[in-house]
């Protein structure tokens, strides 16, 4: 009977050994800055961008050619600012925005994300965009964080 | 030759159990594991006495530093810890033998305190990349309290000499709360899986020290 107690510890030493905890999940990194197109006469409606461009200055392309009403943009861990350029496919807009940043331990697989704060200097400049209202200044909350109007 | 029925059941070989008294001794196996990983060292001496025939109370004082590097963040654990038990034996030893086949509770305590060197934040194939910190940031004064079921054998290789190969299974019953971080690895306790379990293997050599103690 004790030698049956002593397999028993054996299973469960095995048991704890092989649980994986080293995987981290898709989605924990909720680190996405979130923008809603919407109709400049009728503020609460969204109104969508036929053809949208969007990049980082010297960088790829985040959006070519996309029909959308609301993007999701990553913010640059290392900085305090991003500068994009938001583009109708006829006028180019620059987007600059200002955050603080917080690290925030998640796991032991996922170690550290940030918790970003979107910055009031945030702005746009108005050559399709007629204007930009900050809604959601916690980046993560799931739902927009800012109001494009045009 | 007549024989009684009752000495015909006996065994020609008598059973007896652990004369011995007082034993030291020191444990190997994580000092030789931090040696080959050049990830710290560790330094635990325990000792133990006999209680009744078939018991021993046992005591393991020990000083480890581990470092532990993840693929996100790198730190390490340093501190001192303290081990309390009794472990019953299983084995029939035979006259004059002192082996052992144990089963044992411990309870242990650590003090220590845990060094956060480096995280990373993003990773490199992301838009904008990813960023390392490099805070060292020190979590001091930490402590933790544990439980801990341990079972193997221990046999005399040598006349008082004694070598044990061990399996331990732990669990974390108190800990110290770290602000924005988390406990992986305890001196004295080693490395925190889910649920705050631990599990070590054990090697340890001791020696019964030759001292008179008069037969109760």
């Amino acid at each position: 009977m004790k030698y049956r107690l002593l397999i028993i510890v054996l299973i469960a030493v095995f048991a704890v050994r092989c649980e994986r905890n080293d995987i981290c999940e898709e989605g924990v990194d909720a680190s996405l800055l979130k923008l809603g197109f919407f109709d400049a006469s009728q503020p609460d409606s969204t109104m969508r961008v036929s053809s949208l461009y969007v990049w980082a200055a010297m960088k790829d392309s985040l959006y070519v050619d996309a029909e959308t009403d609301s993007i999701a943009l990553p913010l640059d861990p290392g900085a305090n600012h991003v500068r994009f350029f938001v583009s109708d496919s006829l006028h180019v807009d620059t987007l600059d925005v200002f955050y603080d940043k917080s690290p925030y331990f998640v796991s032991e697989a996922c170690g550290f994300i940030h918790e970003y704060k979107i910055q009031n200097q945030t702005q746009v400049t108005a050559h399709w965009i007629q204007a930009m209202q900050i809604t959601d200044s916690t980046i993560t909350h799931e739902n927009i964080h800012i109001h494009l109007y045009h | 030759m007549l024989v009684s029925r009752a000495q015909q059941v006996r065994d020609s070989v008598e059973h007896s159990d652990p004369v011995y008294g007082l034993r030291i001794g020191v444990e190997i196996a994580h000092p030789i594991v931090h040696l080959l990983k050049d990830s710290g060292y560790s330094m635990e001496v325990l000792a133990d006495y006999p209680v009744g025939k078939k018991a021993f109370v046992e005591m393991h004082l020990g000083s480890e530093r581990a470092y532990r590097p993840t693929t996100r963040f790198d730190f390490t654990a340093q501190g001192k810890y303290l081990l309390l038990g009794y472990r019953r034996n299983l084995f029939d030893n035979f006259k004059g033998q002192h082996h052992e086949v144990y089963m044992g509770l411990y309870y242990g305590i650590a003090a220590f305190h845990d060094v956060l060197h480096r995280y990373t934040i993003g990773n490199e194939s992301d838009y904008f990349g990813s960023v390392t910190y490099e805070p060292g940031r020190k979590y001091a004064s930490l402590q933790a309290h544990w439980l801990s079921y341990r079972t193997g054998v221990r046999a005399e290789v040598l006349p008082r000499f004694f070598l044990e190969l061990g399996v331990g299974l732990s669990k974390l019953i108190y800990r110290t709360s770290l602000d924005n971080f988390e406990h992986f690895y305890i001196p004295g306790f080693g490395k925190v899986y889910p649920g705050y379990w631990g599990v070590n293997y054990y090697y340890t050599l001791s020696y019964s020290l030759p001292l008179k103690f008069s037969r109760k």
